[in-house]
């Protein structure tokens, strides 16, 4: 373990480092998702995307907004995340990325992969893609029965292969989501990816939003979580390029442990989010409520929006709920992230006290 | 999966965490003895260090125990030469033959204190005149029976920090005397690295160096030059962290790669 009073202090700095970004943020990942069609089903999804009707943007509504955002705020230092539903199901993707690469944008995506083949890598590789993150959540079958996709693990391993053959990307990453049901996994699947050529390995946690509040069997248990946690911390020791996500605060045990980075919900902090339809977001993963809708890219000028607006992300939601904002982590965890609050009953609906602190 | 500078470096981070640990552990190994009688302190204060180690946990004395305690027995054990009679001591009158091998044995009950550390050995060796032979202790520095990296870490930290209470500690420096030179300096520390490591023996020190009892040896203390700033393998202070180049990994993100962190900061390193 990391020398506690370092990460005490590191923490610290972090928590007077949130509140300047609270008074001036720093955009830094700018989320576009351009559909929120997908070819799969998983049970995990955040956003209950499938054969949904979808309303979305047009190539010139989107080299309209990039070139504002980059006349504003210019493009050093930011990245464009492209996301979805399953981006590759826009038949226009390679116009609109190769739109945003003329402008000088530096973007990555995340794909289940399973649209990529040789062709279409080499193609991602001329519209200048940087970075992919492909999803594979379990063993095949396990793979397979999660996202409700007969022969999806097969395609995205495939997938990831065409991207390594091709070459061209700074990163390509697989990220798994772990559930209860596939937690037992993880060895086996360290195995598998060891031997590919891939970056890095994300491994993050079923979280209860979107369609997998519908499954609370695959939530984590507490045991699960340890096991996860103490899986990433061992890889990580051993050096091998594996990590946690962004979310939720984790407590001084395995804070800075488990990923290169101390908890910092960057929801309209470092991060904004453009839904399918133009409406200006923080964080694709938090509920969908009309209050959290800043502005619409068709109506307004991002930078404004970013500048003016998203004040409801810039404060601690500790501050609403009695437990939290008596908790003695609440400096460091702020009520953790957004994406997991329950913002009708104002708690937190992942939170690791009495878990892993 | 590729391993990077930065997975190196993480690795790296917990490796050294681990061996900062070490030395607590070290000092935790070895807890101040609770003495619950007189008899009990007037002992360990007299004999403690001429006699090895302490004991490792507390127990109530009795006439009975020190009895027990300080009975001591020797037996040596000489192989019989190939050829020629089997050679004759003086002590031979009073041991038991067998026809292979013969072995002496002395045994030494207590009445009186005095009588109760009279001990006879078959031969003599340079040995001290009570307790454990010093060839047990050679290098143990923390006395805890064994030598090994926490001794290692023992002489360090003895070396490093001249403002250590070694006694509190239970560090005997003169166990730590490898080169008998009277002084516990960093040519002990390398001995006993050694020795850790397997790179030498006991016996090869001894033979090298013989066999030192020197209780009032000098702790040669290491200045440590000033850290420099601009080195990059020195630890920088932990006020040094910068939040703000934090690489974050959003959930839904892709790794943004170290090149962008470039981007975020002008070359005097302030965001942009």
């Amino acid at each position: 373990m990391l020398n506690v009073d370092m990460k005490r202090s590191h923490l610290e700095q972090m928590r007077e480092y949130r509140k300047r970004l609270m008074v001036k943020p720093q955009l830094r990942n700018l989320f576009l998702e351009l559909t929120l069609r997908c070819n799969e089903r998983c049970m995990h999804c955040g956003s209950h995307c499938g054969e949904v009707f979808s309303e979305e943007l047009t190539v010139e509504q989107y080299r309209t907004f990039l070139q504002q955002v980059k006349e504003d705020m210019g493009t050093g230092g930011k990245m464009l995340d492209i996301t979805g539903g399953e981006p590759l199901l826009r038949k226009e993707f390679f116009d609109i990325m190769g739109a945003a690469h003329e402008l000088g944008f530096s973007w990555g995506m995340t794909s289940n992969a399973t649209l990529i083949d040789d062709s279409v890598a080499k193609d991602l590789k001329k519209v200048g893609i940087g970075t992919i993150s492909v999803s594979i959540d379990g063993l095949e079958q396990t793979h397979d029965e999660f996202r409700r996709t007969p022969g999806g693990y097969k395609k995205a391993m495939e997938g990831i292969e065409s991207l390594l053959r091709c070459g061209g990307l700074e990163h390509v990453q697989v990220t798994t989501v772990v559930t209860h049901k596939n937690i037992g996994e993880l060895d086996e699947l360290f195995r598998i990816f060891n031997d590919m050529d891939i970056d890095s390995w994300r491994v993050i946690n079923m979280e209860p939003m979107g369609r997998a509040k519908e499954h609370p069997e695959l939530i984590l248990t507490p045991d699960d979580y340890r096991t996860m946690f103490e899986f990433i911390r061992n890889k990580r020791m051993q050096g091998e390029p594996v990590s946690y996500g962004c979310s939720h605060y984790l407590g001084m045990e395995y804070e800075r442990e488990v990923r290169d980075w101390y908890y910092l919900c960057t929801a309209g902090l470092y991060t904004a989010s453009i839904c399918a339809n133009g409406d200006i977001i923080a964080c694709l993963d938090i509920e969908r409520r009309p209050e959290f809708i800043q502005g619409n890219v068709l109506r307004d000028r991002f930078s404004e929006v970013w500048n003016n607006k998203f004040s409801i992300f810039r404060r601690d939601l500790s501050d609403d709920n009695e437990v939290c904002s008596k908790c003695d982590q609440k400096d460091f965890c702020h009520g953790d992230a957004y994406h997991s609050w329950d913002f009708d009953n104002n708690r937190p609906q992942v939170c690791f006290k009495d878990i892993l602190f | 999966m590729k391993k990077t500078l930065r997975t190196v470096v993480t690795a790296a981070m917990f490796a050294a965490a681990n061996l900062s640990a070490l030395p607590a552990n070290a000092d935790e190994g070895f807890e101040a003895l609770d003495l619950r009688n007189n008899v009990e302190r007037e002992v360990y204060s007299e004999f403690y260090g001429a006699y090895g180690m302490p004991p490792t946990e507390n127990v109530t004395t009795t006439a009975a125990d020190f009895e027990q305690t300080f009975t001591t027995m020797t037996t040596t054990v000489r192989p019989q030469p190939v050829y020629g009679p089997p050679p004759t001591t003086s002590e031979q009158l009073d041991t038991t033959t067998s026809t292979s091998q013969q072995i002496e044995t002395t045994t030494t009950t207590s009445q009186e204190l005095e009588e109760l550390f009279t001990t006879t050995t078959a031969e003599p060796v340079p040995q001290p005149a009570y307790g454990p032979p010093i060839v047990l202790c050679f290098g143990d520095v923390n006395v805890d029976g064994d030598v090994d990296s926490f001794d290692v870490l023992a002489v360090r930290k003895m070396l490093l920090n001249n403002e250590i209470d070694y006694r509190k500690l239970r560090y005997e420096p003169y166990y730590g005397d490898m080169n008998g030179d009277g002084k516990l300096g960093i040519s002990d520390l390398i001995l006993i690295q050694k020795l850790v490591l397997g790179k030498v023996t006991q016996r090869e020190l001894q033979n090298e160096f013989g066999i030192s009892y020197n209780m009032n040896v000098e702790i040669e203390g290491i200045a440590q030059p000033p850290a420099d700033p601009d080195d990059p393998n020195v630890a920088k202070p932990i006020d040094e962290y910068d939040p703000g180049k934090d690489i974050v990994v959003t959930l839904y993100g892709i790794r943004p790669t170290d090149d962008i962190t470039k981007d975020m900061l002008d070359p005097n390193g302030q965001e942009k």
